[in-house]
């Protein structure tokens, strides 16, 4: 009986570190993803960052709630949207909010050709003004399924709603989007000349 | 005709928001800094556990500042206050309730007593078991009504109580045993060591023959004679009173031995006064001061008297007569009338209802909202520490 209690504890420890170590690698591999998604959530590098930190650090704390590794990393997507909410809710608006400006100015930092820098910066600006104009509830699944790539189901998880309510919204989102024509020629304008660069 | 509506494409969204994405800088140190901050040993000191990890210098900023990442448990901290009031809360209202729902759910008797403390002994006064007993042995069926009314006994060193009783007893007797009750009565109260103060017989033809006694007997007597009393007939009514005059004779007897002293005080100084004009002054305050101790003596005297002696006061009605207005027989109602009748009786029956019951509603709805407030807050709290 001692042997068997050993032996299970022994390999429950030793599951608990794969887990652990897998953890490391999911928050390592989704640390640049997660980060831009917090910013495009909050709208600025700077709260990204510290959501981003106390999100992760909140998955680290409370790992052995995890017992699924697939659900990894709509797991960990849920917990930073989840501080972006919270940081939304609570403290961004107790101090002075930081406007776009800081991030547009960051984005006027971004390398490149200068021909693709302009239609870049346009598009870039396009995006988040079309972004700013939906509602959270909306933003959120656009940003996980078309940013970070994000499954319908997986959304519904990092979510905590339907995955048929996703489909709505993300439904709803597109719809929305599209009435900015700006962005999708934009759009389009960068994407072709890109495609013509590379070829 | 199907209308198709106009969607961004899907992959051109992509795209775009990858575009976009590259513009936010990501910190080079972010990384590793929170992976410090994962593998830093948790300290027990005053920065524990989240928060000795998430103190953490954001560095990287646009203003290049220093800024410490602000924990869930630091927001939990911050709500510790709401939920300890949210408790102090529910324990004031149950609190409150413990003392308040005895006093709402006492039933009140119809016959209001109050209990004598134990700790007066010789008690000159009826015990409640005596007057439940002589309550009793009314036959059933009859108006009967026993009250008792006492007031506590002030508690005052030194001083025995002083209670001023009195009590009336309604008695039937049979057809032609008015007289003879009465002079039981008579000696019952010489036998204990008091007297009758009035007596009076009534016998109109046609009506039944009645009288009244007030006895004055000791107080030491009362009880005994009250309950020999109500045996002499079927008790219809039956009350008693008595109310503590100590703090009251007490007040007496300091005023008495304050004008006293003072009295003394002025013929000390009347002794010494050599000329008329002064000696008439303190002759005029003695007067005076003479005149409020005969005053309060009296008022003292009275006081010792009724403390002294109890007034039972009897009335007595002989048994086997119509009364004199006999009652009119109820005209018989219609049915509407009826109806009408029985409806408002249902509607005050309904209000009365709701309105003994609203209380205790009341309470449970404010149990209940607490609980909410309590769960929500836990709720929440366990939500941001379990993501």
């Amino acid at each position: 009986m001692k042997l068997f209690a050993k032996a299970t504890k022994g390999l429950i420890k030793k599951d608990e570190s794969d887990m652990e170590e897998k953890l490391e690698r999911c928050i390592k591999d989704s640390y640049v993803p997660a980060f831009r998604t917090a910013c495009f959530i909050l709208g600025n590098p700077s709260d990204a960052e510290e959501a981003l930190q106390e999100a992760f650090l909140r998955a680290w704390r409370f790992r052995a709630a995890l017992t699924n590794e697939s659900n990894l990393r709509p797991w960990l997507y849920r917990v930073v949207v989840n501080a972006c909410f919270s940081r939304l809710r609570k403290e961004i608006p107790q101090r002075e909010r930081r406007t776009n400006d800081d991030l547009l100015q960051q984005l006027a930092t971004s390398v490149g050709v200068p021909e693709v820098e302009i239609t870049g910066s346009e598009l870039r600006q396009a995006v988040l003004n079309a972004l700013e104009g939906l509602p959270l509830n909306l933003r959120i699944p656009v940003i996980l399924r078309y940013y970070a790539g994000l499954s319908e189901q997986e959304i519904a998880t990092a979510i905590r709603r339907r995955q048929g309510t996703v489909k709505s919204r993300l439904h709803e989102a597109r719809r929305r989007l599209a009435e900015y024509p700006q962005l999708q020629s934009l759009a389009i304008k960068s994407y072709s000349f890109t495609k013509e660069q590379v070829l | 005709m199907t209308q198709t509506q106009a969607m961004i494409d899907e992959q051109l969204m992509r795209y775009a928001l990858s575009k976009a994405a590259v513009g936010f800088e990501v910190p080079e140190d972010g990384f590793q800094k929170l992976l410090d901050a994962i593998h830093k040993p948790i300290g027990l000191n005053d920065q524990t556990g989240l928060e000795a990890t998430a103190s953490l210098e954001a560095g990287g900023t646009p203003t290049g500042g220093v800024k410490k990442v602000h924990t869930t448990r630091k927001a939990v901290y911050k709500r510790k206050p709401i939920l300890l009031g949210a408790t102090a809360a529910l324990l004031a209202i149950i609190a409150l309730a413990f003392t308040a729902v005895p006093t709402f759910l006492a039933v009140k008797p119809s016959n209001p007593t109050t209990a004598l403390p134990s700790s007066r002994s010789g008690a000159p006064f009826p015990s409640r078991a005596s007057h439940i007993n002589a309550a009793m042995s009314a036959p059933a069926g009859q108006p009967n009504q026993s009250t008792l009314t006492t007031t506590p006994i002030s508690q005052i060193v030194g001083q025995p109580a002083k209670i001023e009783q009195t009590g009336s007893l309604g008695l039937t007797v049979g057809k032609g045993n008015l007289n003879s009750t009465m002079v039981k009565l008579t000696s019952l109260a010489l036998g204990n060591g008091g007297f009758i103060s009035t007596s009076q017989t009534t016998n109109i033809p046609g009506e039944a023959p009645s009288g009244s006694l007030t006895l004055q007997v000791p107080v030491d007597s009362f009880d005994a004679v009250l309950k020999q009393a109500t045996t002499f007939g079927r008790v219809d009514m039956l009350t008693t009173n008595a109310t503590d005059v100590t703090a009251k004779y007490v007040d007496l007897q300091a005023q008495i031995s304050a004008l006293d002293a003072s009295r003394q005080q002025y013929l000390t100084i009347m002794s010494q006064a050599t000329n008329i004009s002064d000696i008439l002054a303190v002759q005029s305050q003695i007067d005076s001061i003479q005149s409020q101790i005969d005053q309060l003596q009296g008022q003292l005297n009275v006081l010792k008297s009724e403390t002294t002696y109890s007034t039972l006061s009897v009335s007595i009605v002989e048994s086997g007569y119509p009364g004199p207005h006999p009652p009119m027989p109820p005209r018989p109602e219609s049915g509407i009338v009826k109806a009408f009748h029985k409806a408002v009786a249902g509607f005050v029956n309904g209000f009365e209802g709701l309105l003994s019951a609203s209380g205790g509603i009341l309470f449970v709805i404010l149990v209940i909202a607490a609980l909410i407030v309590i769960v929500r807050f836990a709720w929440r709290g366990a939500r941001r520490l379990m993501i």
